[in-house]
């Protein structure tokens, strides 16, 4: 496994790089921006920054959904199917390698945005605002009524979300290429697959609370654990139907 | 080497090497190459490298010394043996195939004596 | 039997690629399979290299039905090239110790090196014969049981493919199996133990090439002829 998933990082690298550059390229501009007390300069590299990040965070979230289609579109497919390995452990490599890339990524650009608010603080406002800063925030988390449990559901949310996304996608390039192939159009057949998958996942999870004993549940906003439910066992059905068609069609 | 690929491959490889022993490029007693050798060498499988030198062995051409490799036979008159069978054999085809242009033993010593070796003839091989 | 091939069928849409197919393969032999393109070669070879599934038909491997397992003995190549294109040509022969127990690494620095491959150079800069040479390098470099070579001499130079099919019949030892297909048919005439050719999807036949030269005299062009 931990081979496989080697080489999907590797598939990875360029736009990483690319990602990691830009970023750090971006953090010196700003800093610059700071010495020289340019804030007309720092107002553009922020501004350009959240839209960078947003694009950056959509691209690196279904990245791996695209090298998959790029494996199957080309003869490097056989680099896979080749190896005695079964079809599970390849698709988990690549399902384990979008979250390597998405930790790694991410993490970076955690890490320039506090680096970010520290370096404007201490420019603007001196050490000692830093501290209040942090104390603030940390007395507002804590009596605030935010606890660490919500962030703990939110966060399980979010893979879930995620999770659910790339393997919609994982069996919609899977399923575009065993009917299309190498045609044109498989890329078109993907991206509709995916809209249609999902939206059957979305009647199915209003289905669910149609279901007596969890009507009740659906109107409610507090997380609750039929959600999680719901998304962990549709996200195992699509891995193991992706599993189940790839391992039957797909080398032509 | 190229093959008449109308004709057992191993045969033809055999005639090339006895050829070769003949002509003294393999001599008594020296090592043979290896029947991988063989093979790459004369573009053919291990299976049918294992059987020419089996074949050759049994014909005598040749011994296999267990684990060290195959091995030219030191017999001097098996080698004037083995000139003398192959040119009969060659002779043999040549009249065979002469008389079937209609020419006779005499006619055929006739022409050989007038044959001019420096002449631009294919040797056929 | 290392192999064997039950009614072997494969289905595209409607189009039977390969058709009720029953074929065996002994240990320690080479064979050729010959026919025209797009007779069913390339789609028979990718199911025996566990692939693709057949529609229908059973495949044995040692006796027991193949499985992912079983591709850790089985070396196929393919056509076309196939490598990731930010591999060089060390990175080639990384990725195949790491995956597959049986490469030899010294062994393929070995035969690259003598077909004129640096390690540093990029797959994706490599004329299509370099990649020809590194293909067949990278999976002869491998002691597997059964050689699986779909057309290692096409779209090669003449000297190109004298090299490779030194290498093929110096890594054939006797005991593996090696199943090369191919239409340029004097090429492999000289080494291929058995012909079988393909057309239609279909077994034609399976020919012992030496005996069939001792009782007929035929050459391998002459029995394509015949059955084709």
């Amino acid at each position: 496994m931990g081979k496989l998933i080697k080489y999907e990082m590797k598939k990875q690298r360029g736009s990483r790089m690319v990602i990691l550059i830009s970023l750090i390229v971006g953090i010196i501009a700003y800093c610059v921006s700071l010495i020289t007390g340019n804030e007309y300069m720092m107002g553009l590299i922020i501004l350009f920054g959240v839209c960078a990040a947003i694009l950056v965070f959509f691209y690196t979230g279904i990245e791996s959904v695209l090298v998959l289609n790029r494996d199957l579109k080309t003869k490097q497919s056989y680099m896979l199917w080749m190896l005695p390995r079964s079809i599970w452990e390849i698709l988990g490599a690549k399902f384990l390698s979008a979250l390597l890339q998405m930790a790694i990524v991410y993490g970076a650009f955690c890490i320039a945005i506090g680096q970010g608010i520290v370096g404007a603080v201490i420019r603007f406002e001196g050490f000692a605002a830093l501290a209040d800063l942090v104390q603030t925030a940390s007395r507002t988390f804590v009596k605030g009524g935010v606890q660490w449990t919500d962030f703990i559901w939110l966060a399980v949310y979010l893979f879930i979300c995620w999770s659910q996304t790339i393997m919609i996608g994982f069996l919609a390039v899977i399923m575009s290429r065993t009917v299309l192939i190498r045609s044109r159009f498989a890329g078109l057949l993907s991206v509709i697959l995916f809209f249609v998958i999902g939206f059957v996942l979305e009647r199915g999870y209003n289905a669910m609370y149609q279901l007596p004993g969890l009507s009740g549940l659906a109107v409610s906003l507090d997380f609750n654990i039929w959600d999680v439910i719901y998304y962990v066992v549709t996200g195992v059905l699509l891995f193991l139907v992706s599993g189940f068609l790839a391992d039957r069609k797909l080398s032509v | 080497m190229e093959y008449n690929t109308g004709a057992p491959i191993y045969l033809q490889v055999m005639n090339e090497l006895k050829k070769r022993m003949v002509k003294g490029e393999l001599k008594p007693g020296e090592k043979m190459p290896s029947s991988r050798e063989l093979a790459v060498m004369y573009k053919v499988n291990q299976n049918t490298a294992a059987r020419i030198y089996r074949e050759m062995e049994s014909a005598g051409y040749c011994f296999t010394k267990r684990g060290i490799g195959t091995f030219v036979s030191e017999e001097e008159n098996m080698f004037e043996n083995l000139k003398k069978e192959m040119a009969g054999e060659l002779l043999a085809n040549f009249m065979h195939e002469m008389r079937d242009l209609g020419f006779e033993k005499k006619d055929i010593i006739f022409q050989i004596e007038d044959y001019r070796e420096d002449a631009d003839h294919d040797d056929g091989m | 039997m290392m192999m064997e091939c039950k009614e072997l069928t494969k289905w595209f849409g409607s189009k039977k690629a390969v058709s009720e197919m029953t074929l065996n393969l002994e240990g320690g032999k080479i064979y050729g399979l010959l026919g025209e393109n797009g007779s069913g070669k390339t789609t028979w070879m990718k199911m025996v290299a566990g692939l693709t599934l057949p529609s229908h038909g059973e495949i044995l491997y040692e006796g027991h039905p193949l499985c992912y397992h079983d591709k850790s003995e089985i070396a196929y190549m393919s056509t076309e090239p196939f490598f990731y294109d930010f591999m060089r040509v060390k990175d080639v022969g990384e990725y195949y110790g790491d995956f597959f127990e049986d490469f030899d690494a010294g062994r393929f620095v070995e035969m690259t090196e003598a077909m004129g491959l640096l390690s540093e150079m990029k797959v994706r800069n490599l004329s299509s014969g370099m990649n020809a040479k590194l293909k067949i390098a990278a999976t002869l470099a491998r002691k597997a049981k059964l050689y699986l070579l779909d057309e290692p001499l096409n779209g090669i130079d003449y000297k190109a493919r004298e090299e490779i099919i030194e290498l093929i019949i110096g890594t054939a030892d006797g005991t593996n199996t090696f199943v090369i297909s191919t239409h340029l048919l004097e090429e492999v005439e000289s080494f291929v133990e058995y012909a079988i050719f393909i057309r239609e999807g279909k077994l034609m036949d399976k020919v012992n090439l030496e005996s069939e030269r001792m009782k007929t005299g035929r050459s391998l062009t002459d029995i394509y002829m015949d059955i084709m």
